[in-house]
């Protein structure tokens, strides 16, 4: 059962899916820190705030605190329409083209407004265990990503993560399939990928250990 | 089955375990790497040294202890399936008898998954 359930209808003899609530936070230049928890939606196809997950009629099972690592909510799941292949009966490349970014990214997304100091990305990547992190502007759209390098590089001085950070290269739709964003990550420059929603603003970094764990999970293992 | 001794790479920076960790700060940026191992007298792994580890300028440095690890027989499945379980990005490859023979990273993992060949820096100069 999910951790910390409140509510379970105990609707049985149904298809039910977990799905972890994901933390997005913005951290601005003078500390203030805002935190979005939501959901995403597959009815929906896009991410829901938690409220209007409880509200759905599909909805489970809520977490006692969504806040907490680690926390989901299970929603009813209808009956596929086609006997089409299961995921994992395809191969890797076919697999990953019928799964959504969205599905793969870390349920955890941190950005930082480009006045942020460099000292103050650098604790909160430590205390994260955060490997790279957003830089975004004033319309949440992400800019740049800094990397322990710079923020090492940078240590001692006053810049701020908008005068270090590496400028974006290439940013992917969440909604857009797994297989568009692994040449970017298998090309090894970089271990991760920015992922935009549909508005362009910024949702998550993919890095490469979260499609590892994808296909170890894919391989049968229980993660 | 493809192992992780087929993706791994061979060529292995690493500091010995009683190594200056401060003076590692400069080898790591300028090999442009994030994290290197920490090999005891008999090569095996005790730890691991990433930027994040250098970066509090606050407390002495310190390494990540244990070192995540993973055989270099073991399937690219069951690496994946390591990597994932660990708060690391990279691991530690090691022979039966634990000694250190190499490192694999997320990206070795799925380059093999995709059936790509494995891509590493041409080498690393002496340290």
């Amino acid at each position: 059962m999910n951790r910390g359930a409140r509510k379970n209808m105990g609707i049985v003899s149904e298809r039910t899916d977990r799905k972890r609530v994901r933390r997005a936070e913005v951290v601005c230049g003078s500390g203030c820190s805002h935190v979005a928890l939501t959901v995403p939606c597959r009815s929906l196809a896009r991410d829901v705030a938690l409220e209007v997950c409880s509200a759905c009629a599909k909805c489970r099972a809520m977490p006692e605190d969504p806040s907490i690592e680690g926390a989901e909510v299970v929603c009813r799941v209808d009956p596929p329409t086609s006997s089409g292949p299961r995921l994992k009966d395809l191969d890797v490349v076919e697999a990953a083209l019928r799964t959504p970014v969205g599905e793969v990214v870390s349920a955890e997304a941190v950005a930082l407004e480009r006045d942020v100091p460099v000292t103050v990305a650098t604790k909160l990547g430590r205390d994260r265990g955060l490997p790279a992190i957003a830089v975004i502007d004033e319309d949440k759209k992400p800019t740049a990503v800094v990397t322990w390098s710079e923020l090492v590089e940078a240590a001692g001085t006053n810049a701020t993560v908008g005068d270090v950070g590496r400028p974006l290269a290439a940013a992917y739709a969440v909604d857009g399939p797994l297989l568009h964003v692994l040449p970017a990550l298998a090309d090894g420059t970089v271990g991760y990928a920015v992922v935009v929603g549909r508005d362009g603003t910024f949702y998550g970094l993919l890095e490469a250990a979260d499609v590892a764990r994808w296909l170890a999970r894919r391989a049968g293992y229980d993660l | 089955m493809t192992t992780v001794a087929e993706i791994m790479n061979p060529k292995l920076l690493y500091i010995r375990d009683g190594d200056c960790l401060a003076s590692a700060r400069t080898q790591i940026l300028r090999f442009r790497v994030t994290a290197v191992p920490v090999l005891d007298d008999t090569h095996r792994p005790v730890g691991m040294l990433s930027l994040r580890d250098l970066s509090n300028d606050d407390e002495p440095v310190k390494i990540s202890t244990p070192a995540a690890t993973v055989k270099a027989s073991a399937s690219v499945e069951e690496g994946a399936r390591k990597l994932a379980e660990s708060s690391f990005h990279h691991l530690v490859v090691v022979d039966d008898k634990g000694v250190a023979v190499g490192m694999a990273s997320a990206v070795d993992f799925l380059r093999a998954i995709l059936g790509l060949e494995p891509r590493h820096p041409a080498a690393f100069d002496p340290y």
